[in-house]
């Protein structure tokens, strides 16, 4: 009885001890991890989060960098920009380019992508050689990517000169407004298609063989098992890829600012909603539509992830 | 253990101090110190360039500091797009004290209160030594804002063998140059290289008594400058004239070094690029041919002062220097650039008689300023050549779309 007495004496005087150096100990961790991610959350507030915020209030505003105010003395001029960047022919250009290269690369550059992934994912010789062969042109900058399609399909150039053994007629491939985007189209599918194979081959290694051998069994053809097994299974690694190409494709800007020396040209069949914007910011001295380009095209991108999570499913989302 | 906490939380503190290092502002000691203007930096905002380019501005600048060694001259680079770096410098205040600036901006500039009017530091009868078109184009309103420092005008290149083979001389007029362009196009070599900028075929509308603008508005959309394009485009449609595009090369020079074609249109550039890339090729220059008049247009850069500089006065006695007598004829004797001066001009040719020609093009063009609006000046009438290249439009109809789309 007095043990226990004693006991219990002890442990009323040292829980509240024991608590507030809990407490403390919690505290101090608190303070360290916020301390230890600090370089990181000041990197982002200064560099993505301040610049993010800065170019939402200009797209409300008259600005140039020209101009002797201070951004912030600037004129506020409401949705203005917004509706003079609407009607601008150019940018109505841009976006009808940019959708019809994001049709067309997108679908192209996936199922590709997925037919090199399923090849170097079986049991072919040399199948490191050449998952590292298809993934070289990842690595390689647009812009030698797109010197290279230069002198491809210039008018003397290889492409050119093999058609002709076929007596086909030649083109000026990049002055044509008819092809001067298929061939930035062709540069974008060839150039990011590994890294797109990459992604699908991590996800085609998630599928366990076990599954493969059950359909087998059960008679399934090899069509029958990617259709039901394969495709089912790998349906998050899909819907990260459209999301990723998709932005990607959005934002084209380096192939078209080469192929057209800058001015998105010939007859603005080059212009992307990206050159569209650099040009009106600094060639016409525009900030505020400059901005509020950016946030229509962040906008467009936003509500076609949307449509696609709805798409693929609640369960894929990232 | 306590130690180690400290030691981690410092390192902590360094890091995200560190993120910060590169953004303090640097302030120059000496500038901060106006006593006496001893030891004043001078900062001179340049665009790259090539090596001998680089090498003709340093050995300006060693002049000057051998003459003023108190003022040094430190060059800001601004490598990539030149008027974007311009322009983000100018935001962040951190322009430099003198600066490069092209004639075909300087409307705006002027227009933006950028640049300060200079009248009070030069000396009037010593500016009468400039080519006055070339000053021109950076006045306003009776006040000059900038130094050109050098120029160029356009000439006709053309290739000596094919017009001795086809037993021509260098064409003088419209006519002249048709036949020129009809004689040389044979074995896969075009006679006329064409370019869909208003910075070329511009020449040509002034020659036909045209305009390319009013102050700061469009004034193309007239039958002279219809008439000039129709001109200008005959040599496409005759297949005596092509695009350097569609001669496979990235721009007018390659055109000449590799022989594709007899005839360009083109500045001073050109002659460093055949002296290094086709010595073998015999070429010669004239003016541009005459059309109802001669017509011709005049790019030039000009050393500016930024309104914010602390040193307005010392930044200016750079510039005088480095477009001064002294300073042109180091320009003069490299033969990269023609001076701006008169008198430098008379030297240049003697050191380069075969490049007389861009001197004798000078007198009668236009110094290419096209007004505040000049980049969208710029953009539709480069379309518009387009549409009429492609067979897109006729020129009446692609001026007219062209007036449009400017406002």
């Amino acid at each position: 009885m007095k043990r226990l007495q004693s006991v219990s004496v002890n442990t009323l005087k040292t829980k509240p001890k024991k608590s507030n150096s809990m407490k403390g100990l919690a505290r101090r961790e608190k303070i360290d991890g916020w301390l230890f991610i600090a370089p990181f959350i000041i990197l982002c507030l200064v560099f993505f989060v301040g610049p993010l915020l800065i170019a939402f209030m200009l797209s409300f505003k008259e600005y140039s960098f020209l101009d002797s105010n201070s951004m912030f003395q600037a004129k506020w001029v409401g949705i203005q920009n917004y509706i003079s960047v609407f009607k601008n022919h150019t940018f109505q250009r841009a976006l009808l380019n940019t959708t019809r290269y994001s049709l067309f690369v997108v679908p192209i550059q996936l199922v590709i992508a997925l037919c090199l992934a399923l090849l170097v994912n079986g049991s072919i010789k040399g199948k490191s050689f050449f998952r590292t062969v298809y993934y070289i042109p990842t690595q390689t900058s647009a812009v030698a990517v797109a010197v290279v399609f230069m002198f491809l399909f210039k008018k003397d150039g290889l492409f050119n000169k093999f058609i002709s053994l076929f007596g086909l007629p030649t083109y000026n491939f990049l002055s044509e407004p008819a092809f001067a985007l298929p061939v930035i189209m062709l540069m974008a599918i060839w150039s990011s298609v590994g890294l797109y194979m990459v992604i699908f081959l991590a996800g085609l290694q998630d599928v366990p063989d076990s599954l493969y051998e059950a359909a087998n069994i059960d008679g399934a053809s090899k069509w029958q098992s990617f259709r039901f097994i394969t495709i089912p299974l790998i349906k998050p690694t899909i819907f990260l890829n459209v999301v990723v190409s998709l932005i990607g494709c959005f934002q084209v800007y380096d192939q078209a600012y080469v192929v057209s020396q800058g001015n998105g040209g010939p007859l603005d069949s080059t212009m992307t909603v990206v050159l569209f914007l650099t040009r009106t910011g600094f060639r016409e001295f525009k900030m505020g539509e400059a901005s509020a380009t950016a946030f229509i095209l962040f906008a467009i991108i936003f509500i076609l992830t949307l449509i696609q999570r709805k798409f693929f499913g609640e369960e894929t989302a990232m | 253990m306590r130690s180690k906490k400290v030691i981690a939380l410092l390192l902590c503190a360094i890091m995200t101090a560190a993120l910060f290092a590169g953004c303090s502002k640097k302030t120059d000691t000496q500038g901060n110190k106006p006593a006496n203007d001893q030891d004043v930096i001078v900062t001179l905002g340049c665009w790259a360039s090539s090596d001998a380019e680089t090498k003709l501005l340093d050995d300006q600048i060693q002049a000057f500091q051998n003459a003023k060694p108190h003022i040094t001259i430190k060059k800001q680079v601004i490598t990539g797009d030149y008027l974007q770096g311009i322009q983000t410098k100018i935001a962040s205040k951190t322009a430099p004290d003198i600066y490069y600036l092209d004639v075909s901006l300087a409307a705006k500039f002027i227009n933006e209160k950028l640049v300060d009017p200079i009248d009070k530091y030069l000396d009037k009868a010593d500016m009468e030594d400039f080519f006055p078109n070339l000053l021109e184009g950076y006045q306003k309103d009776g006040k000059t804002y900038g130094i050109p420092k050098d120029y160029n005008p356009l000439v006709l290149f053309y290739n000596k063998d094919m017009f001795d083979k086809a037993g021509i001389k260098p064409p003088t007029t419209w006519d002249e140059l048709k036949e020129a362009a009809a004689k040389t196009t044979a074995n896969g070599v075009i006679g006329l290289t064409l370019e869909n900028d208003p910075q070329r075929f511009g020449a040509f509308i002034l020659q036909n008594g045209g305009k390319i603008n009013d102050g700061d508005k469009p004034a193309f959309n007239t039958p002279e400058a219809a008439e000039a394009l129709d001109f200008y485009y005959s040599f496409a449609k005759n297949k005596t004239g092509a695009t350097y595009k569609d001669m496979g090369v990235d721009w007018a020079g390659p055109a000449l070094a590799q022989k594709k074609t007899a005839m360009i249109m083109a500045g001073g550039w050109v002659i460093p690029f055949m002296t290094q890339n086709a010595p073998d090729v015999k070429y010669g220059m004239v003016p541009l041919p005459k059309g109802k008049q001669y017509g011709n247009l005049l790019f030039t850069v000009a050393y500016v002062l930024n309104k914010d500089s602390k040193h307005k006065d010392q930044a200016m006695d750079v510039a005088k220097f480095l477009t001064g007598k002294d300073g042109l004829k180091l320009v003069a004797d490299s033969g990269l650039a023609i001076p701006s001066r008169k008198s430098m001009a008379n030297e240049y040719v003697s050191k380069f008689p075969d490049r007389k020609a861009l001197i004798d093009a000078t007198p009668g063009s236009t110094v290419a300023n096209y007004g505040l609006n000049g980049s969208k000046i710029l953009d539709v009438l480069g379309k518009a050549g387009e549409k009429i290249q492609l067979g897109k439009a006729d020129s009446k109809t692609a001026l007219k779309e062209a007036e449009d789309a400017c406002k």
